[in-house]
């Protein structure tokens, strides 16, 4: 422990870059990942605290509600409300548009029937919208682009001024009058979607049920575990993920085997003076994993330092993304970099247990 | 032929070299270094092995140390058969009864004078009073002010005292050094041997000790003087002590 530990310490250079690329591979893995969930998981969450119990929508239609426009009529809200077990109904046109080179969701809703759902925009400044000509904005974004009520912006070309500001987290970002989204879209009486509040949680199962065989051609999300289902609706997320991970393995790995088999060849004279003093190959291996261990073990921890930098940037550039940093996922990055340690370090600890002793100490 | 640990060897050196040869290969040319050498030492006895660049003292010391395997021959250290025995039981000998000083100091520059030292005695398995054996061998080599210094803070007279002090810490029945005065001036080699002599005097461990230098072998209990891989003579045997001048009355065997 004493030698490798001093080892490290005395190639501050060749431990000091090793640990660096261990950390930054290790920092990579969580943000990419923390921002690739994290996003899905913000988008979920929002949906999910409009308060809901169900979303109604075409057939096939992605979770991911922005990317469809006004698709089924608007006189859906009326037969959604017969249906047993349906508490309430707000109907909904989801779209989207850039602000400020941000893209961002919008929201078209009638704040009455919205507020039915669940708490409803929850206003922390100003008012909701009343007529045409208003809008809301979160108050994520209304901090991030400096908006402020009785401000004057441009959504989709037209003018509107805003009149409130809400609680972030909620649906969208930007809140229009429904009737007027659905004009400036050229989709009257039509909307993107339906949320539903059930009369019980017992009666959500049903309800959908229910829903899906009086409606033809619609389908029935249940909010309950949205982000899951988002993420597994994304094709190819997975594997992007597991080549994230796999890359930074790879990568950590052979530095840290170049870094072990350099240090091998460096300390050759050494090695011949552990023989000589009767250590076993056992020993010899050991050591070499041992100090591989010592530097991506620092690696990591350098690496939940980079992580920690990157998040804290992230969030002050860039306030509208979300990085979700969970704690399987640091366990995960952890174990990459453990790993990478061990089977960097085997070839070389292999290499410097079989030296010649008498060899490795003439070794100039 | 039988061989035994070294936990199992008595205490006590012994070396009985018979008919011992060791040949280098390179491609298809055989260098032969050691042509068929006998040779005995008593236990306790400081042997310094004499003779010309490439005659082959090294090879000689390393087959002695279980660190080269012979080509053919004997040697019997203790009652280990070391030209037979396994490499695990070699690791052994080397761990627990042989300590090591080479020409080129061999410290561990990441390490402390301390820190080389129980690095030793970890190794050797010898943590008892392990404290208590560095802090009275660095105080007979004269180091015990420099023990948290590393090896390239202190001059080579000073490193070669510590390689001196990290054989000896295992309280090894055979030390086994080669060319130790070979890279220090002439004030720190005779420091050097005076170190050696005082170590053989008394009970200590057996030293077959190589050198070029007459001076320095002349410390020695016996000479054995090699040429060509041969062992041709033998200088008596002297009884000396620590504080004994050097010079060297010299009878053939």
């Amino acid at each position: 422990m004493t030698l490798a530990f001093a080892n490290v310490l005395q190639k501050k250079v060749r431990s000091a870059i090793c640990i660096l690329a261990v950390g930054i591979g290790f920092a990579l893995l969580l943000v990419v990942v923390g921002l690739t969930r994290g996003s899905i998981q913000e988008v979920a969450q929002r949906i999910q605290n409009v308060g809901g119990d169900l979303i109604v929508q075409p057939a096939g239609a992605t979770q991911f509600l922005a990317l469809k426009s006004g698709v089924l009529p608007e006189q859906y809200a009326e037969r959604l409300r017969a249906i047993p077990g349906v508490a309430a109904v707000s109907p909904v046109v989801a779209w989207t548009t850039t602000f400020r080179n941000g893209f961002y969701v919008v929201y078209g809703i009638d704040p009455e029937r919205f507020s039915s759902i669940g708490g409803g925009l929850r206003i922390v400044d100003g008012r909701a919208m009343r007529g045409p000509g208003e809008v809301v904005v979160d108050s994520r974004l209304a901090a991030a682009a400096r908006l402020s009520v009785g401000e004057r912006i441009e959504i989709l070309g037209s003018r509107f001024e805003i009149v409130g500001v809400s609680k972030e987290g909620i649906g969208a970002r930007i809140f229009l009058p429904m009737a007027e989204l659905q004009t400036m879209l050229h989709q009257e009486k039509r909307v993107s979607l339906f949320f539903v509040r059930c009369t019980s949680p017992a009666a959500v199962k049903a309800t959908a049920a229910a829903i899906e065989g009086e409606l033809a051609g619609v389908r029935c999300q249940i909010l309950e575990g949205l982000a899951d289902e988002m993420a597994r609706s994304m094709s190819g997320l997975r594997e992007f993920i597991g080549a994230i991970t796999g890359t930074t393995l790879v990568v950590s790995l052979l530095v840290v085997s170049l870094a072990m088999y350099m240090t091998i060849l460096e300390k050759t004279r050494e090695i011949g003076i552990l023989r000589s003093l009767g250590a076993s190959r056992r020993l010899i291996m050991g050591s070499v994993v041992l100090e591989s261990m010592l530097l991506t073990g620092c690696g990591v921890v350098a690496g939940y330092a980079l992580t920690a930098a990157a998040v804290t940037a992230l969030r002050a550039w860039y306030p509208l993304l979300t990085v979700e940093i969970t704690r399987f996922w640091i366990l995960v990055g952890g174990g990459v970099g453990i790993a990478s340690g061990l089977l960097g370090a085997l070839y070389p600890a292999w290499f410097a247990a079989r030296q010649d002793p008498v060899r490795a100490l003439s070794y100039e | 032929m039988t061989s035994q640990g070294a936990s199992d060897v008595p205490r006590g050196s012994d070396i009985r070299v018979r008919g011992l040869v060791k040949e280098y290969r390179s491609g298809r040319i055989i260098v032969p270094a050691l042509r068929g050498i006998d040779l005995d030492v008593a236990p306790g006895t400081f042997a310094a092995v004499m003779g010309p660049s490439g005659c082959g003292k090294s090879t000689l010391l390393y087959v002695v140390g279980g660190m080269l395997r012979a080509t053919a021959g004997s040697v019997r250290v203790h009652d280990l058969e070391v030209t037979h025995a396994p490499e695990r039981e070699l690791t052994a000998f080397r761990r627990g009864r042989v300590g090591f000083v080479f020409q080129r100091l061999n410290l561990m520059a990441a390490l402390t004078v301390e820190d080389n030292l129980k690095l030793a005695c970890r190794i050797a398995g010898r943590r008892d009073r392990c404290n208590e054996r560095i802090r009275a061998l660095l105080e007979r080599v004269g180091l015990e002010g420099k023990r948290r210094m590393r090896p390239l803070d202190l001059s080579q007279g000073e490193q070669q005292r510590v390689a001196i002090a990290r054989a000896l810490v295992k309280e090894p029945s055979l030390v086994l050094a080669d060319e130790p005065t070979g890279n220090l001036d002439s004030t720190n080699a005779r420091s050097v041997m005076a170190l050696f002599r005082q170590i053989a005097t008394g009970g200590g461990p057996t030293i077959l000790m190589i050198t070029h230098d007459a001076e320095c072998a002349a410390v020695a209990d016996t000479i054995i003087q090699m040429r060509d891989g041969a062992a041709v003579g033998r200088s008596g045997v002297h009884p000396r002590s620590a504080s004994a001048a050097p010079g060297v009355e010299e009878r053939r065997a």
